[in-house]
């Protein structure tokens, strides 16, 4: 008899409710193993055995679920900053001075990644051709939503990263709003780290006839912030709910947001790629920083 | 005056629901055969197999999916650390486990040119960058340019429940020591004392083929081709024997046919549908990933899930399972031999084999299947329109009758606070790294996900055993498959180690 087939022989796992129970079956007798070298990948497990105490194994079965999730996080603050009606009233957090200490702490991880360098000036230049062609279309009525969606876009508005995954409002997923929030805001500061070595001007400063649909941001263009923070989002989500069916729109709508900033005459194709590409990078760093929201987030979906 | 009575909610479920043993499927699709002594003779066939004189290596196992958590101790004898690769940070690839030297396959001298010619630049980068990541591997300090993995085992839950179905191991009480609670003396210093923990309780789960060897390839969902391209390039270089992708792939070509008024031009089409500017790269980069899925498989099979959609219409790319490529859709079927209530397939491109899995809800006019068990179930707050014909087949009104089907599948887990069965211990971590709390290392799992698992591990067993011989996609599907027409309303075929030729 195989060995395996002794040693399942000897121990049952078994169903029990939402938990699992390890039992020796009557009449079970231990294997040995087999001759030849001790296994090297001993891991020292502490467990407590099947059949012990009744109010531990109670314990145990406890899921996320039933955590207290109220203590120790970023709380969403509710509010109506953008005075816009609707279930995304602009919901703002408390500083994430916890998560931001983390990240600086691991600035070797990211302060250097192989993010690909901007274009040189006539390449920013040819790609205004296809933004002055685009900004012309954004006054067609055929593009009205679009520049509804610009204008809501400008400040930072949760709706397109939590309605694809099917939430209509800030804090009906409270823990998970959060967690996009933080997100959004250590993106910031590495991005503005990122713009500020590039220094690249915006595409309206290289080419003057286009006229940006929106104020122009005072900071260096490459890479876009919108995008990075919307990927690094999208990215971060990927990781917490992979098997969520909304995570492909989820990346469509962050896309959007990130070229309709290109529309609007703000940022260049080559930004918006920059800064999925350098969302796509940071997820190591992510997942260290922000393990906790992440796994209290994916909590609220499980 | 009485007491004032509640109406009668009628039949109830009661919550309670029979254990059942985490092996369950095993037994189901013919692998264990005996339940008193474990018996499989299957994988006595490939033991036999491997002490043969020029035996060949394990069958080696393509996982791509999340990351994995691979330290998990029933995983740990069962990942290829050395080769896992993950897609999802790096572009071109990142190792979170690399050895000292660059493994033979990537070497230079190990090149063969791509499976199609279009993919023949994909793989030369692919190959250039592993070779630089295989380097910066080696400095566990962040150096200039690095990028880093992202593949924490907290975030592995679907690919850690992927690999136990495929490949754990079941260790002994002896490899995997588990540590009983200590007790605390009652106030006043009366010591209480608790038997010892049982003795001999190993960490007793087995995938399918306990003798393969599992190669995650983790990637990201941008739904881009790329990194698929990739994937499925770095499978070819290692030279998998089979690939597990129980994902749906949100290509072009599964979407519906242009409508009334929308443009021709299948990127003009997309772009306007998704509301983003699609590049022409990206529709040929698309259809270079379906072509080389397509040839890959002609080598390599690979085994994808039929989807959860519940539709007749398979996912991408199960759908593309076709006579003569070696795409082998997975759909799933319940304890109980009925098709799962989600699983997708009919009968216009058949499943090619239902697997085990579990069950779900589901009340349409297809299929009226509810779980008179659960604790949430009250029979008065049902309709009319099925009074109580909660059977898929609604000849009786009996609700005891329904066929619903309460047991999952049970695989591994994240160990700890992560994973689909989180520990109520957050931070009790030993100095080896360990919880306090075994259950943890388990949990319950279903969809076709699952049952794609088990049909690759299936696969992987009968390839240990020299029963289906590798680099032969479609005669492998056959094989697998074995005789009969499929049956999508029946869940035929069914997985079965019988029915492989030579197996018994």
């Amino acid at each position: 008899m195989p060995y395996f087939s002794d040693l399942l022989a000897a121990t049952w796992l078994l169903s029990v409710g939402d938990s699992f129970e390890l039992v020796s079956p009557a009449g079970a007798v231990a294997p040995s193993p087999p001759a030849g070298p001790a296994p090297s990948d001993v891991t020292e497990v502490a467990a407590i055995a099947a059949g012990g105490s009744g109010a531990a194994g109670a314990l145990n079965r406890n899921r996320n679920r039933n955590r207290n999730r109220n203590r120790n996080r970023n709380r969403v603050l509710g509010g109506s900053r953008t005075g816009q009606g609707g279930g995304f009233g602009g919901a703002q957090i408390l500083a994430p001075w916890r998560e931001l200490e983390m990240l600086h702490r691991l600035a070797p991880a990211w302060i250097d990644l192989p993010l690909a360098l901007p274009p040189a000036p006539s390449g920013l230049m040819a790609e205004t051709l296809d933004l002055l062609a685009r900004r012309a279309l954004l006054d067609t009525l055929a593009e009205a939503a679009r520049r509804d969606e610009i204008l809501g876009q400008v400040d930072l508005e949760l709706s397109g990263y939590l309605r694809p995954l099917g939430i209509e409002s800030d804090d009906a997923m409270p823990e998970t709003t959060a967690l996009m929030l933080t997100v959004v805001w250590l993106a910031e500061t590495v991005g503005l780290r990122y713009k500020a070595r590039y220094d690249a001007p915006r595409p309206s400063e290289v080419n003057p006839q286009l006229k940006p649909f929106v104020a122009v941001p005072g900071h260096a263009s490459y890479p876009s912030n919108h995008s990075f923070q919307s990927y690094s989002i999208a990215f971060v989500m990927a990781r917490v709910i992979p098997e969520h069916p909304g995570i492909s729109a989820l990346f469509h709508s962050a896309r959007r947001i990130a070229e309709n900033r290109e529309w609007a005459g703000v940022h260049y194709p080559s930004d918006s790629r920059a800064g999925h590409d350098l969302a796509r990078m940071m997820v190591p760093v992510y997942e260290i920083v922000l393990e906790e929201q992440m796994l209290r987030a994916r909590a609220e979906w499980l | 005056m009485a007491e004032l009575d509640a109406p009668s909610p009628g039949t109830r479920g009661s919550g309670r629901y029979p254990a059942y043993h985490a092996l369950w499927h095993l037994f189901e699709i013919g692998v264990i055969e005996d339940p008193a002594t474990f018996a499989a003779p299957a994988w006595v066939k490939v033991e036999t197999a491997r002490a043969a004189p020029g035996a060949p290596p394990p069958t080696r196992v393509a996982l791509i999916d999340t990351s994995v958590a691979m330290d998990h101790p029933n995983l740990a004898p069962a990942i290829e650390g050395g080769l896992a690769l993950d897609l999802f940070s790096a572009r071109h690839g990142a190792f979170p486990r690399p050895g000292p030297a660059l493994p033979p396959e990537l070497a230079p001298a190990a090149a063969r040119p791509a499976p199609i010619a279009a993919a023949q630049p994909y793989l030369d980068r692919l190959a250039e960058g592993l070779r630089a990541a295989h380097a910066a591997g080696q400095d566990p300090a962040p150096r200039p340019g690095t990028v880093f993995p992202a593949t924490r085992a907290s975030f592995s839950a679907h690919g850690t429940a992927m690999a136990g179905l495929i490949g754990a191991r079941p260790r002994a009480a002896a490899e995997v020591p588990m540590v009983g609670p200590t007790l605390m003396d009652l106030p006043g210093g009366t010591p209480l004392a608790l038997p010892a923990p049982a003795g001999g309780l190993g960490f007793a789960y087995a995938g399918v083929d306990p003798y393969c060897r599992i190669v995650p390839v983790s990637t990201h969902f941008d739904p881009e081709p790329e990194q698929l391209i990739l994937a499925l390039l770095y499978a070819w270089m290692i030279r998998a024997d089979l690939i597990v992708l129980a994902r749906e792939v949100p290509a072009p070509a599964a979407v519906t046919p242009p409508l009334p008024g929308e443009p021709a031009d299948l990127r003009e089409r997309l772009s306007a549908r998704l509301g983003v500017g699609l590049a022409a790269a990206e529709i040929v980069g698309w259809q270079v990933l379906e072509a080389l899925i397509l040839e890959i498989s002609k080598t390599i099979p690979i085994l994808c899930a039929a989807g959860n959609s519940g539709e007749e219409r398979m996912a991408y790319p199960a759908s593309l399972a076709a006579p003569g490529n070696g795409i082998i859709a997975v759909g799933a079927h319940a304890s109980t031999g009925q098709p799962s209530a989600f699983s997708a397939g009919g009968t216009g491109t058949p499943v090619t084999v239902f697997a085990p899995s579990g069950d779900g809800e589901r009340l349409d006019e297809r299929i009226a299947r509810l779980d008179p068990n659960s604790a949430g179930f009250r029979a008065w707050e049902q309709g009319s329109g099925y009074a109580g014909a909660i059977d898929s087949v609604p000849t009786t009104r009996d609700i005891s009758a329904s066929t619903y089907s309460p047991l999952e599948i049970v695989t591994t887990d994240v160990p700890g606070r992560a994973g689909y069965n989180g520990s109520a211990f957050t931070g009790l971590a030993t100095e080896a790294g360990a919880v306090l709390d075994y259950r943890s290392y388990y949990c319950h799992f279903s969809g076709t996900s699952a049952a794609t698992a088990i049909a690759g591990g299936m696969l992987s067993l009968a390839m240990s055993a020299g029963v289906i011989p590798r680099g032969q996609g479609p005669l492998a599907k056959e094989l697998l498959q074995g005789p009969g027409v499929p049956n999508a309303a029946l869940a035929t075929p069914k997985l079965r180690w019988s029915r492989i030729p030579g197996a018994t």
